[in-house]
């Protein structure tokens, strides 16, 4: 009798794992792999993967999403390319490691054109979001966020010193900062060598070291006094603390103990940074628009990105662009990026959703820091990348930028002896 | 019977044949393993590397024969190259002057009979480079931060003026030796410590009788006896400081511009950010013929593979 049951238990058993694997009897499995450099991309793919998964029945996914460290990705996906093996399906290429993979060839060679797959949707999105992951036409990554760049205060040392988050122009800026100056404090911090920073200040001017057609501009006089307004601020003014390394603790700590009043920087500062290593500075911090360089100027800019992008050694690479465009195209993912992570959505209806421009933010006492990207986000211009970018930019910070900024001697003397090297470089550009 | 032991002779001869040729290759067999992973690993990729040093290879994109371009281009023309190799220099006589005599007076402090708690302070001198590299480089960016640092708060308590340690192009590379220094003295220590301990004390004993003094001592009965471990402590810290990358790496990034910048860094930032790959084949090997001409004249001149007479 025992024996009976035993055996019709484990008949039943049987019976029931074929019965619940009868659904994967005809499916296609299915295995994705995505590379990130931010655990925000991975915990936001994380989500939109398995719904994407239950969208598509018909295949058994596997996702493999792994973070690799920012300094070591575009080396990885470089290698992984270079010999044909072990390259990711999605990879999230960051806009200042973008100009390594055009320079190794491999944007074309190594990654998947989207623009067919992109097609019309194009024009539903902020043109500044396609142009830095596109060469020669063809765009290799959906930008992740529209990267919009404020002025980010704190409220109480700005009314310490009688100032209202309105600042109209730089010149109203620096008047501002020669206030605060006097207080002891400064108006926000700026790196010696990151030439990233200083490019928002230029961009906002509707300059660019290079522009559409890969000419460089390094001697222009929007250079030129871009980057001696920068290097004013930290010793003319002295309104800039002097940080040699922006994104060390010691910054932090300097806003920690409002000796530095603010930070002119993009959306995902909000939360790669701040709300991350200050929650104790909740309610304390407000943002408000960048100042005109001129009367009825822009006050848009931009600062960083990534954009997601498909190998062209995937297997899957129809599903990997539809898991993109799931997650990173459909307006209410767009929205909801937003709510997630604090990355501002690149498509212009998204932007005006009220579930972006009228939530309240609790870090920012209240305020509707949605509302404020929004109003920028139609005005920033665009910024191109260049093969030689990276060297190029490598030059201009040792020759120029941080001698400028050591007193060392003046922009304008610095960007003419650049101008003749950035030339050469360019010459011997294959 | 006859056709049997004629049947059995050529076929033990051949048994015989194929054992001593088992006999004569058995040796290249267990040695073909590492043959075979040195040629894989090291030769090929060596001459390969070479070869590529000799072409114009960008990326993925074809290439042509240069010739020594790249070589002519780094020696006479680079200003970073020079500045770099400049910079690395600087770290390798450090570690040369500083980190060996400092760590060689650790190791005879730590061997002398009258201190106590001697496992503890060797524990202490030992633990920085058990450490992650990382780690200390953050620790190191935070001493020497110019608001928050300690260093110049110590500074500013006794009314000395802060210093930009990684912000000056100058005083970055102290910044940079200093880490060197705190980070390598305790493992070359260990060294010295080890050899110190292998010297026998009768040596002492009897020197000690005769009347020798403490200095006299280390001068001719200690550095004498200790010379097999100098001489491999100076070409072993020659060898690692011309190819110093973490240090600088984590704590400067190489900056501000290139100013604490090294030949490996600069190597990796040719090769994988400029893609350049031929043009950091060539660094790679003016580093390594570097490193081999000068380990070459050590070894000359501290009498390294001479025959004692």
């Amino acid at each position: 009798m025992n024996r009976k049951i035993l055996i019709s238990t484990l008949m039943f058993l049987v019976l029931l794992f074929s019965l619940l694997n009868v659904a994967a009897l005809g499916k296609e499995k299915v295995k994705i792999t995505m590379w990130f450099h931010e655990p925000l991309y991975v915990k936001f793919f994380g989500m939109t993967s398995q719904e994407f998964a239950k969208l598509h029945p018909e295949y058994e996914f596997q996702f493999d999403i792994v973070q690799v460290p920012p300094n070591e990705i575009a080396t990885k996906l470089l290698t992984a390319l270079l010999t044909g093996k072990g390259a990711p399906d999605i990879v999230g290429n960051m806009i200042h490691d973008f100009p390594k993979i055009l320079r190794a060839g491999m944007a074309e060679e190594g990654l998947l054109d989207l623009t067919p797959y992109i097609g019309e949707r194009r024009k539903e999105f902020y043109e500044t979001s396609w142009v830095p992951f596109t060469w020669k036409g063809k765009i290799y990554g959906v930008e992740s966020a529209l990267c919009p760049v404020v002025y980010y205060y704190q409220k109480p040392i700005f009314d310490e010193a009688g100032l209202s988050g309105s600042i109209e122009l730089w010149d109203d800026f620096v008047k501002a900062g020669l206030k605060l100056k006097q207080l002891g404090k400064y108006m926000l911090a700026l790196p010696l060598d990151d030439w990233t920073m200083l490019e928002m200040y230029l961009v906002q001017r509707e300059g660019n070291f290079f522009d559409a057609d890969g000419k460089a501009h390094f001697g222009d006089d929007k250079v030129r006094e871009t980057l001696q307004f920068y290097s004013d601020l930290i010793n003319k003014y002295k309104i800039a603390m002097l940080a040699e390394n922006f994104y060390a603790p010691t910054v932090t700590a300097a806003y920690r103990d409002g000796k530095v009043a603010g930070a002119v920087m993009p959306d995902w500062y909000s939360i790669y940074v701040l709300k991350l290593t200050l929650p104790e500075l909740k309610g304390k911090w407000r943002v408000t628009l960048l100042p005109r360089w001129e009367a009825n100027g822009p006050r848009g800019t931009r600062m960083g990105g990534t954009g997601m992008g498909v190998t062209l050694q995937s297997e899957h690479k129809e599903l990997a662009w539809k898991l993109i465009e799931y997650s990173y195209m459909t307006y209410r993912n767009q929205v909801r990026r937003y709510q997630e992570i604090c990355y501002f959505p690149t498509m212009k209806a998204a932007a005006h959703d009220p579930a972006v421009i009228d939530a309240p933010d609790p870090y920012f006492g209240g305020q509707k820091v949605g509302a404020v990207f929004a109003k920028v986000a139609d005005e920033i211009p665009l910024v191109y990348n260049h093969p030689m970018k990276v060297e190029a930019m490598t030059m201009f910070v040792k020759d120029a930028m941080v001698p400028v900024i050591r007193g060392s001697t003046t922009a304008s003397k610095a960007l003419s002896v650049l101008v003749n090297k950035i030339e050469k470089l360019l010459a011997t550009q294959k | 019977m006859r056709g049997s032991t004629e049947s059995q002779g050529p076929t033990n001869k051949l048994k015989y044949q194929w054992f001593r040729r088992q006999r004569a290759l058995a040796p290249y067999l267990f040695i073909s393993p590492f043959c075979i992973a040195f040629f894989v690993f090291m030769a090929f990729p060596t001459v390969f590397g070479f070869y590529m040093s000799l072409t114009d290879w960008i990326g993925v994109r074809s290439h042509k024969f240069i010739g020594i371009s790249h070589y002519m281009g780094l020696i006479s023309l680079d200003n970073t190259f020079r500045l770099v190799l400049k910079n690395t220099l600087w770290y390798s006589a450090a570690s040369l002057l500083i980190v060996v005599p400092l760590a060689l007076f650790l190791a005879a402090l730590l061997n002398s009979q009258h201190l106590k708690l001697r496992e503890f302070f060797r524990v202490v001198y030992f633990t920085p480079i058990v450490n992650s590299a990382i780690v200390i480089g953050m620790m190191f960016t935070l001493l020497y931060d110019y608001e928050y640092g300690f260093i110049n708060y110590l500074f500013r308590s006794v009314g000395l003026p802060s210093l930009r340690w990684l912000g000056d192009e100058n005083l970055v590379k102290l910044a940079v030796i200093g880490q060197i220094i705190w980070r390598w003295t305790g493992y070359i220590m260990m060294y010295f410590l080890a050899g110190l301990q292998g010297i026998p004390r009768d040596f002492y004993e009897a020197a000690m009788v005769d009347g020798a003094t403490e200095r006299q001592l280390f001068w001719h009965i200690t550095l004498p006896l200790l010379r097999p471990v100098l001489i491999f402590v100076i070409v072993i810290v020659t060898i690692g400081s011309l190819q110093v990358f973490e240090d600088p790496y984590i704590l400067t990034a190489g900056g501000p511009g290139d100013a604490s910048r090294s030949v490996v860094q600069y190597l990796y930032r040719v090769s994988f950010e400029y893609m350049n790959l031929g043009r950091g084949a060539a660094v790679g090997f003016i580093l390594f013929s570097l490193i081999f001409i000068l380990s070459a004249i050590q070894m000359k001149a501290l009498g390294i593979f001479q025959e004692s007479r």
